[in-house]
């Protein structure tokens, strides 16, 4: 398994293991920041993450895949947070314009979904479990935020959350 | 809101929750294993959703990330034996702590006018009463039974609780933590059972460090936190959690 050829410091299985990932990992982390050079940034402290601490994988809590993709989602959401003040990132995008958002984000990851898969199952969700999960994932927005831009109940929003994981997960056949 | 927490898993998996909650959330998880089962899940599933926005990043960056590993030292895997972690975790506080003295250590060098003189003699007693800190506190790491807990903290603070049941002493320790207006201060809190105990109130060093005694013994006791009260305390917390902890890891 090449994480394990990693945590015994083989460069060769670090660089195919950046050959395999180095897409998934950039791609994610540019949906949730939009600036192309944070975005490289944050790719490479990903993959340094990686490599410093590929002994610490525990293959018993999920896949690799998830690890990494984990890992990289909570350093871009963190980087974006950090950033910009929450209230100035929420009040930024006012009503008219969160449904450009919306709309953006979907248009993204419709033009650049790899996987059939997902689209489909995401089209299994209702529109508003939808828009919720899209915002909040791809936007790197906290469910308050999501509820502000929405102008949804907080409760209405976890709830979307949840509802649409679980579908998503259902529907792609995640166990772990 | 207790009831409400079950309902958090999927917005902690695609990390939608900001960090308070995501602490709160986490204790949670330690203590509830159908939650610890679906978050895990859903994470799967968000990673799902990461993936699928997968896009090819400049190829000049695969050179930079190879080279930057070359000289980057990976960490060992995570020891079970606890003795071990323990005295690695020490290790690497002493060092923290030695650091901190070290740079208040380069105050009082130089050339000053006479009107620093008195500023200087300040900063010296100063210097005196934190080495003294600072050494009390080595002692205490040095403790065979001492153990260091990372507390939950804002960005930007870091701040864990050291603990010898045997020398009978518990210290909170801090860097980063914010400045206060003259009319507060921040205070301790013990938790047994939920029921906080007031204990040390404490304005903050320069670079927010802190280190701080715990009057009362905190064996058996739950939590520990940190909240922003009036300058002279309170009786009963008023301001918000901003740092807490578990008592035992």
């Amino acid at each position: 398994m090449l994480l394990v050829e990693v945590a015994n410091g083989d460069p060769e299985a670090f660089a195919a293991l950046y050959d395999r990932v180095s897409a998934q990992v950039y791609g994610l982390v540019r949906r949730v920041l939009r600036d192309p050079s944070q975005a490289e940034e944050v790719t490479q402290e990903v993959l340094l993450e990686i490599w410093r601490t590929a002994a610490r994988f525990d293959p018993s809590k999920g896949g690799a895949t998830t690890w990494i993709l984990t890992m990289a989602h909570r350093r871009a959401v963190d980087r974006v947070r950090s950033e910009q003040a929450g209230r100035d990132r929420v009040e930024r995008v006012g009503a008219s314009q969160h449904e450009r958002e919306v709309d953006v984000v979907a248009e993204t990851v419709d033009a650049r979904l790899e996987h059939q898969q997902v689209r489909t199952a995401l089209d299994a969700l209702t529109d508003l479990q939808r828009e919720a999960v899209e915002l909040a994932y791809y936007g790197g927005y906290t469910y308050r935020e999501v509820a502000g831009l929405l102008d949804t109940p907080l409760g209405t929003v976890k709830t979307r959350l949840r509802d649409g994981l679980i579908r998503l997960r259902d529907v792609l056949g995640v166990t772990t | 809101m207790t009831a409400d927490v079950h309902g958090l898993t999927g917005a902690y998996a695609v990390d939608a929750l900001p960090d308070d909650e995501r602490a709160f959330f986490e204790r949670h998880l330690a203590t509830c294993e159908d939650c610890r089962r679906e978050a895990a899940e859903l994470r799967a599933t968000a990673a799902a959703l990461g993936a699928a926005a997968a896009e090819a990043p400049p190829e000049s960056l695969r050179a930079r990330v190879l080279a930057e590993a070359r000289s980057t030292r990976q960490v060992p895997a995570e020891s079970d034996d606890r003795a071990t972690q323990a005295r690695s975790q020490r290790g690497h506080r002493l060092l923290q702590v030695a650091a901190a003295v070290a740079a208040l250590a380069v105050v009082g060098l130089g050339v000053l006018s006479a009107q620093l003189a008195d500023r200087v003699a300040d900063l010296e007693t100063q210097l005196a009463q934190d080495q003294a800190v600072g050494d009390e506190l080595v002692a205490l790491l040095g403790q065979p039974d001492a153990q260091v807990t990372a507390l939950e903290a804002p960005a930007g603070t870091q701040a864990s609780l050291v603990h010898s049941e045997g020398a009978g002493r518990a210290v909170v320790v801090t860097d980063g933590l914010g400045d206060l207006p003259a009319d507060l201060a921040y205070q301790l809190w013990v938790l047994r059972d939920g029921v906080p105990e007031p204990d040390r109130v404490f304005r903050p060093g320069p670079d927010g460090r802190a280190v701080v005694d715990i009057g009362q013994p905190i064996a058996g006791a739950d939590v520990v936190a940190i909240t922003t009260e009036p300058r002279q305390g309170s009786p009963a917390p008023t301001g918000e959690i901003l740092i807490q902890g578990p008592v035992d890891a």
